[in-house]
């Protein structure tokens, strides 16, 4: 069987994409991403594998479509000029006509076009006026002419909200794969798309649920999280200096390059002043540093830092953001961006910030962070309060935890600072003393 | 179609029995009408399917009809659009085209003959 890959980033990754012939159910509820789904899917089709492709919509407008394809990315009318796409309207059918419509511009166009991948967007009315003959109209049909014309057949079919027997209920047993998309509100933070591969001919599903993203310039992205994809680009041998006194030594002479750490500990533990200290000292060092602050507006920042003496700061680049504010897009943008500007440094203080918006989709936002940021090599620093590593939750996501804490010595609030883990290091397992006087210190 | 009644009337002098628009239960349950049904010895169908133009839109009806009742199926037609057969025919569904059968348009009665030779040779095939 010649495989197809759809061009959509991160599900070839991981499925490889479908199959020459096959017919693929693509089901969701209103607004769950099914259009752009199957846009990628032709768009990346005709821009970067040579397959013409056709979109039969029932119901949405050309130009509708070509406009918001264009937000997302996506050129169709560039490609429909240079004959490789073409969009085709359907009036959303009322009678049994219906099957002889479809049926004429499907079969016609793709024949014509010789269309290597085709979308029907949705197939909900077409099956719903003819509910008797749906298995057969999928399972012989549409597949049939997927052979003949050795095409790539999606449909989409809707699913109302809270709704989650799909279609008519036999679409699922006929098809080849079934991938549902769903729109999930948390009760805190952004909304987070999921997508459930219920079932893909050929393939094999280890995993069924994986969280997607939607917006330019890609369009539509599958975000695999898990230790099973993860890919590091870690150089053992190449340490990062914090310049903080004392602590290099309590981390076997610094930061691996491209690990991840955090430093943990309760509120006034000094954090923020470690975190900045370490950041500026590396981008003195020679490292593009991207500075991302949940809890302090950026003048703030910029008068710490000359407090502590950082009067030039170039190679750092501050941020600060208000979490409240903050999508899981937006967050995914600033990732990007610090990708594509070749960061070597990634710092984000005040995680917990995020955790609060995020809820339950935190710990796969801050694992999709971190692996996105060790694939490419990129080292990540960030702060959490908290008083162990378990209360943090976050232990086996970073490489390296470093702990803060305040304890009282003879009537005096101190503090302290320890490796609670540190992966392919031979850290220090002494309880160290950190000193803020000015610069900190560790001794 | 006048050819169809004459090719009805060839079938039944050679002992099949044709009925004009059978029906049939598919697995689906529904009931489809044909224009007319063939059978043959040992209970083995066929169906007809009479259209003056063969076009797509009757691609998806035909394959979907096809899978439900599972029975040979010859259409009959005067004339198709270009494209459509190669969708069909992999799919047991036989086109006769009275067009292809042009060098007997002068001799109406060797056309037929034609015709009739084709189905009964789908019938011996498939029965």
């Amino acid at each position: 069987m010649e495989a197809v890959k759809t061009g959509i980033e991160g599900f070839d990754d991981i499925f490889g994409g479908f199959y020459r012939g096959q017919i693929i159910l693509i089901a969701g509820n209103p607004g769950s991403g099914k259009t752009t789904f199957c846009a990628k899917f032709l768009y990346e089709g005709a821009k970067r594998f040579g397959e013409n492709g056709l979109y039969i919509s029932i119901g949405e407008s050309k130009d509708e479509f070509y406009e918001y394809m264009k937000n997302l990315g996506m050129d169709f009318e560039e490609l429909e000029r240079k004959g490789s796409f073409k969009f085709v309207e359907m009036l959303t059918p009322t009678s049994e006509d219906a099957l002889m419509q479809l049926s004429r511009e499907l079969t016609k166009n793709a024949l014509e076009m010789k269309a290597a991948r085709i979308v029907i967007d949705s197939i909900t009315p077409v099956l719903s006026v003819n509910p008797e003959t749906s298995r057969a109209i999928l399972h012989n049909a549409l597949k049939t002419i997927g052979r003949e014309l050795k095409s790539v057949v999606l449909m989409t079919e809707e699913m109302p909200i809270g709704e989650t027997k799909i279609g008519q209920g036999i679409e699922e047993f006929v098809v080849d794969g079934v991938i549902v998309l769903r729109l999930e509100v948390p009760e805190a933070g952004a909304p987070v798309r999921t997508m459930n591969v219920l079932k893909l001919r050929g393939k094999p599903l280890d995993r069924a649920v994986y969280n997607f993203e939607m917006g330019p310039p890609g369009g539509i992205r599958v975000l695999m999280h898990g230790v099973e994809e993860l890919e590091s680009n870690v150089d053992f041998k190449d340490r990062i200096t914090t310049g903080i006194d004392g602590l290099d030594e309590l981390v076997d002479g610094g930061i691996i390059r491209g690990t991840a750490t955090a430093f943990i500990g309760p509120s006034g533990a000094g954090k923020t002043v470690l975190m900045l200290s370490f950041a500026a000292n590396s981008a003195m060092n020679g490292e593009n540093v991207t500075y991302i602050s949940f809890e302090e507006p950026k003048q703030q920042i910029e008068e710490t830092l000359k407090f502590l003496g950082y009067e030039k700061t170039e190679g750092l680049e501050i941020l600060s953001l208000n979490p409240r504010m903050l999508s899981l897009r937006a967050l995914y943008d600033i990732i990007s961006k610090t990708i594509l500007d070749h960061r070597t440094m990634l710092f984000i203080d005040g995680l917990n910030a995020i955790r609060r918006e995020f809820g339950d989709a935190f710990h796969r936002v801050v694992k999709d962070v971190v692996f996105q940021m060790k694939k490419n090599g990129i080292t990540v620093v960030i702060s959490l309060i908290g008083g162990t590593v378990k209360e943090t939750l976050l232990s086996t996501i970073v490489d390296n935890v470093i702990e803060l804490r305040i304890v009282e010595r003879d009537g005096v609030l101190k503090r302290e600072i320890a490796v609670r883990k540190a992966r392919m290091s031979r850290a220090s397992n002494q309880v160290k003393e950190f000193i803020l006087d000015r610069k900190p210190v560790v001794r | 179609m006048d050819i169809v009644k004459k090719i009805i009337e060839g079938l039944e002098k050679k002992g099949y029995k044709v009925m004009e628009r059978g029906k049939i239960r598919g697995e689906s349950g529904i009931e489809h009408t044909f224009d007319a049904m063939i059978l043959g010895p040992k209970g083995k169908r066929i169906a007809v399917t009479v259209l003056e133009r063969l076009g797509f839109e009757h691609v998806i009806p035909l394959l979907a009809f096809r899978n439900d009742c599972r029975i040979p199926h010859i259409v009959l037609t005067k004339e198709i659009e270009v494209g459509v057969e190669k969708l069909l025919k992999n799919s047991n569904i036989v086109v006769i085209h009275f067009k292809d059968l042009s060098v007997a348009y002068d001799h109406p009665g060797l056309r037929e003959d034609q015709v009739l030779e084709k189905v009964l040779k789908l019938l011996e095939d498939t029965t």
